[in-house]
């Protein structure tokens, strides 16, 4: 049994963890995807199978989170929030659509407990194992650098010519 | 009852002072500003001065193309000073001897060193016995499969040392394995990685940063290493330092192509004739070398070089504006500041980013004059009111600034503005003497930008102007002085653990950058300070008398960058240890440090009579 991702049954219940509430209809294999995600990330999940809509099961998931942050997963939505979120404003995170990001989902519920950004998004399938997208950092772009040259070699030639000019 | 509108253009904003004039008597009626169309002092500028001056008379309850309310606009005879700002890499990390992978990953899996060969996980199957072996795992494996290769890998006795892997499945593969071993994640580039090379793979226990790895002589002990070979390799252990994970593949010399800029010589022209200095040398000789210069004839850069390049372009861009021919463009001032510029590490697997050490320089450009005739013709032309030029850009400043509680001639002026600062000295018998300095808050936006290694213009300008935070909760920030604020309302989920900017009360912006708070602010404080404070007491030792800044008493802040939240402190905590009394300008007492020139355009109206 993975202990990064099992039943609530089978838990010790002294550890922290995400919970995350799943409705009958969903299939392990999302609940083990939704598990991958936030093992990543260094938090542990239990699950419980309960009967309800996504975002109704986050905030009965977060009630029950020893780190106060749920997730609510049916057929087709899934739902992150914190235990604390108010009920009238629904839940933080809702993703709903045939291509659920459920590793993303895992992820992001993990981000909110160590209270680091959530990750960048991507679909499940785009990407084989959701490859981070690329912080903007300023790379080098070859154009710019051709540029560059071809502005170097022109003032080059310019200051050779002044240059002359000026020994005139 | 004669209506005069005083109009600064300004490089960044056009500022618009409406007042009725009658004889001694002088109202105030509305101020207004807009940006500045095109580069000051060109036709491009009309636009601008006509959009300021309608905001202007709207807020003076006109309509806002009533021009003809308005007798007479004055225009500021503009200093023919344009500013420019370019960055200047000194060094380059450029690795020939190895590759290596030092990205830093957010969650690497395992902890601990392993050495071993590389190897693709695909053909773990045929490889022999008893060698040690990391694995190099593409994203095509899943954390599952990849596992269950690594596990039975070992059971048939290969010894799998490390693994380098494609997608952020580090955690995950670790703990699927017996015994976890070291697993750096997120190289994009794996394909790239040498196969049956002597490899190194390094990921320190949370919380900490690599030390193996950074260390040349660890390096050297792993890889059998000469004492040449272990010099080479410095660039690569320096750039690895501070990453909690990294990985060194020793490659057969040559794999890497070197490729090398010079960052040129710069060529000083001053009263003692032309003298030269590598810019390599940092901005502290650049600038002692132009203080020992002054007053700057002109300045070169090597033809050919990174410098060399935007010399030219600074010339050529006023040339093309102006239309003088670029030999008649000099240079007369320029301010360097050293800098840190993340660029990206040549042979590097996984876009890993090194700091290096570079100058920002920023120059000052003046011509001859800036055709501020024909714009006077244009505005006419537009507004169909009769224009004319008003005095000198500092004697208006100073006229204006006067305006500001508890200030008296003599008095000294500091204009921070976005491309130049401009200091002015009124002396006790009314002359003004003048003087424009290369660097301003454009050179700021500039240094920000590469220090914190982005491109975005509009983000700099944003980290300059507004606050830090960080998102610590669905509902409270810390704020960069630590206190914490609370919200009513839960804050979106892309701020969520962000550090972001405090736009506007309860508005804030993210800053998409993974650094830190305390990292941004020390860039921005920094990037403040190297620019306007230095160039604060370099304005006043110019004009002060004696070029001693004690002998001045009160010197007024205005300009765009006198709004900043914290530039002005900077600037007087600087100045108190001259003993000279400094603070952001009011300008009528009411417009705090803007509309300075403006104003001084309508007071001198009433010397000189519409």
């Amino acid at each position: 049994m993975n202990p990064w991702c099992r039943p609530l049954k089978d838990a010790p219940t002294d550890r922290p963890a995400v919970t995350l509430l799943a409705a009958p209809s969903v299939p392990e294999e999302a609940i083990g995807a939704l598990g991958a995600g936030s093992e990543e990330e260094g938090i542990p999940l239990v699950w419980e199978r309960l009967d309800g809509e996504a975002s109704a099961l986050a905030r009965e998931a977060a009630r029950r989170s020893r780190l106060e942050v749920g997730i609510g997963l049916d057929g087709r939505a899934a739902s992150v929030t914190p235990a604390k979120f108010p009920e009238e404003r629904g839940v933080y995170l809702h993703e709903e659509g045939p291509d659920l990001p459920l590793r993303w989902i895992g992820q992001a519920a993990a981000c909110l407990v160590k209270g680091e950004p959530l990750p960048p998004k991507m679909k499940e399938g785009q990407s084989p194992a959701g490859l981070p997208v690329p912080e903007p950092m300023a790379t080098l772009e070859e154009e710019d650098s051709e540029e560059e040259a071809l502005v170097a070699a022109v003032t080059r030639i310019v200051m050779e010519a002044l240059e002359k000019e000026r020994r005139r | 009852m004669p209506i005069v509108a005083g109009i600064d253009i300004g490089n960044s904003t056009t500022e618009v002072a409406l007042a009725r004039v009658e004889g001694r008597d002088i109202t105030f009626l509305a101020s207004a500003l807009h940006p500045t169309t095109g580069i000051k002092g060109t036709v491009q500028n009309v636009r601008g001065v006509l959009l300021a001056l309608s905001k202007a008379l709207e807020a003076a309850g006109r309509g806002r193309d009533d021009f003809r309310f308005v007798d007479l606009i004055r225009l500021n005879e503009a200093a023919p000073v344009i500013g420019d700002v370019a960055m200047e890499t000194v060094t380059e990390t450029i690795i020939t001897e190895s590759t290596m992978i030092g990205h830093n990953p957010s969650t690497p899996g395992g902890v601990g060193i392993g050495v071993g060969e590389t190897i693709l996980v695909d053909d773990l199957a045929d490889a022999p016995e008893g060698k040690a072996l990391v694995v190099v795992i593409p994203a095509s494996w899943d954390y599952e499969r990849a596992a269950t290769a690594l596990g039975q890998a070992r059971d048939r006795g290969l010894a799998v040392k490390a693994a380098i892997c494609q997608s952020d499945d580090g955690v995950l593969i670790a703990n699927r394995l017996p015994s976890p071993v070291p697993i750096v994640d997120e190289v994009r580039a794996i394909d790239r990685v040498p196969l049956g090379m002597p490899c190194c793979v390094e990921v320190a226990p949370p919380g900490r940063v690599v030390e193996v790895l950074a260390n040349p002589y660890d390096v050297a002990t792993l890889f059998g290493l000469s004492p040449e070979e272990t010099r080479q390799i410095v660039p690569v252990t320096r750039a690895l330092v501070g990453n909690r994970s990294a990985v060194v593949i020793r490659t057969p010399l040559g794999e890497v192509k070197e490729r090398s800029i010079p960052a040129g010589e710069l060529y000083v022209e001053g009263p003692a004739g032309r003298r030269t200095l590598n810019v390599e040398e940092g901005a502290r000789a650049i600038m002692a070398l132009v203080a020992e210069s002054e007053p700057l004839k002109d300045v070169f850069g090597q033809p050919g070089t990174n410098v060399g390049g935007m010399m030219e372009r600074v010339r050529r861009t006023m040339s093309n504006l102006t239309g003088i021919p670029i030999g008649d463009v000099h240079i007369r001032d320029l301010l360097a500041v050293d800098t840190l510029v993340p660029q990206k590490v040549v042979g590097g697997l996984a876009d890993e980013f090194s700091q290096e050490s570079g100058v920002a320089l920023a120059v000052m450009v003046e011509t001859k004059e800036l055709p501020m005739k024909h714009l006077a013709e244009a505005v006419q032309a537009e507004a169909g009111v009769a224009v004319e030029i008003g005095g000198v850009e500092a004697e208006m400043a100073i006229n204006g600034a006067l305006t500001t509680p508890g200030t008296k001639p003599p008095l000294a002026i500091i204009d921070l503005g976005a491309g130049s600062t401009d200091a002015s000295l009124m002396r006790e018998n009314g002359t003004v003497e003048l003087i424009h300095l290369a660097g301003a808050g454009n050179m700021v936006n500039t240094i920000i930008a590469s220090e914190l290694g982005f491109d975005d213009p509009e983000l700099a300008e944003s980290i300059k102007r507004y606050p830090l935070c960080k998102v610590e909760s669905v509902f409270h920030i810390r704020q960069e002085d630590g206190t914490v604020r609370f919200f009513d309302r839960p804050l979106e989920p892309h701020l969520f653990g962000r550090v972001a900017l405090i736009v506007e009360g309860d508005l804030l912006q993210p800053v998409p950058l993974r650094t830190t708070m305390e990292k941004v602010r020390q860039v921005r404080r920094k990037a403040k300070g190297e620019v306007f404070v230095t160039n604060a007491v370099r304005a006043l030792e110019r004009v002060a008398p004696a070029r001693n800044v004690r002998l001045l008493d009160h010197v007024v802040l205005v300009g765009g960058s006198a709004l900043d939240f914290e530039i002005p402190t900077m600037i007087t905590d600087a100045l108190s240890r001259y003993g000279v009394v400094s603070g952001r300008g009011n300008i009528r007492g009411v417009e705090g440090p803007r509309n300075a020139v403006a104003t001084g355009l309508v007071l001198t109206c009433r010397r000189q009579g519409p």
